[in-house]
């Protein structure tokens, strides 16, 4: 073989190698997502960030365990303020305080007399957590709305479970029964004419 | 890192959003205001011999007392008060409209730590309305009724951090029945209700 073909033959051979070396080494860009993840939990805690993102995603437990993935610099450096033992009581103690707030504003709108605070009430007879929706028919019947009616007997078509069902249609009936305040007017008004 | 992971976390920060608190709990004198609903059915026969129910809930509480729009029913302290603009605007306990008695009969606590704690009650609960203050005779109101039967109790405190504590309670009856009094049928009659309340709220713990 002439030297010059030698020579190029070993330049191609080192470039080509070359390039695979490269290629090896260089990997895909984290997505946006995967950023924010690993900012929140940083690399240096691993079990701890995969039992955090493994946690079930119903509203109940990830309203309790979202503060604690949010927790902020600590996190990074001692595990331990991260995913303290939580108490069972304490945390309890938390989600039920989180769902009575929903409720709370329930009571605040049926207070109420406008269309639109009516309307907030219906819209929560679809919430996910039983609770919000049972106090959701509540608030529907303590509004005292007769154009909930329909909406509660449409619901309660649609619903599976016969427990709720039962509560709608309870509730649609009870609406729809003449109020103490009413039967007051009626008599009040026949006694002037 | 899995894709599923990333999308769980970013669901469990989205979850904690849409859950912020719009906390409207009310505190009054380191006591928790918890709202209360009172629903009735009291049945009757009308001059055609026909049965009918009539329907009494807090709005005809409120309107009766007179209370501003927007008012709430709620129990404080052991009273039941009408809430207007996050102030009590009566005590309804105090003016005699309202009663109501609860027997415990069962309870348990559970003791977590830190002062987070968990308790539970069972008993019998009584509660008298009369709309112009004549707890005594049903008949001397124009509206009134006394009901009894049982009660749920729930109570739960959170971890004290800082000398604080979220305290929620849920409070249900069931099979309420007893005698109402309306001047407009002019009669005694049979009543079903529930009453049904609960609040939270942070207080000072000593």
């Amino acid at each position: 073989m002439r030297p010059k073909i030698f020579i190029l033959v070993l330049l191609a051979g080192l470039a080509g190698i070359t390039g695979i070396v490269l290629l090896k080494h260089q990997s895909p860009p984290p997505t946006p997502a995967a950023q924010q993840v690993q900012a929140v939990a940083p690399p240096t805690t691993p079990a701890i960030k995969t039992e955090v993102l493994d946690a079930p995603v119903t509203p109940a437990p990830a309203s309790i365990a979202a503060p604690v993935a949010v927790a902020a610099p600590p996190v990074a450096t001692n595990p331990a303020p991260v995913l303290p033992v939580v108490d069972s009581v304490d945390t309890n103690a938390q989600h039920e305080a989180e769902v009575q707030a929903q409720i709370d504003k329930l009571q605040d709108l049926q207070a109420n007399d406008d269309p639109a605070s009516l309307k907030a009430i219906l819209t929560e007879l679809g919430n996910s957590d039983q609770e919000v929706r049972a106090a959701a028919v509540e608030a529907t019947i303590q509004f005292g709305d007769r154009s909930a009616i329909p909406v509660l007997k449409d619901l309660a078509a649609t619903t599976a479970d016969s427990g709720e069902k039962k509560a709608l249609l309870d509730a649609a009936e009870f609406l729809s029964l003449p109020s103490m305040t009413e039967i007051h007017a009626a008599k009040l008004q026949s006694q002037q004419q | 890192m899995k894709t599923s992971k990333v999308i769980t976390g970013c669901a469990l920060a989205a979850g904690l959003m849409a859950f912020a608190p719009q906390s409207q709990a009310l505190v009054i004198d380191n006591s928790v205001v918890a709202p209360v609903n009172v629903k009735a059915t009291v049945t009757y026969v009308n001059g055609s011999s026909k049965v009918q129910k009539v329907s009494f809930s807090n709005k005809d509480i409120l309107k009766k007392v007179g209370a501003p729009k927007g008012s709430k029913l709620a129990t404080w302290e052991g009273d039941m008060v009408v809430i207007s603009d996050n102030l009590i605007w009566e005590d309804l306990t105090v003016a005699g409209n309202v009663s109501f008695d609860m027997v415990d009969l069962s309870d348990n606590t559970t003791l977590g730590k830190n002062g987070a704690f968990k308790y539970a009650e069972v008993g019998t609960y009584t509660i008298d309305y009369a709309s112009d203050g004549d707890l005594v005779d049903l008949t001397d109101n124009a509206e009134a009724f006394d009901v009894s039967g049982t009660y749920s109790l729930k109570v739960s405190g959170s971890a004290v951090k800082n000398g604080d504590q979220t305290q929620t309670g849920k409070f249900t009856t069931s099979n309420l029945s007893g005698e109402a009094y309306d001047s407009t049928i002019g009669q005694t009659l049979p009543v079903s209700a529930t009453v049904s309340g609960g609040g939270s709220g942070k207080v000072l713990v000593p």
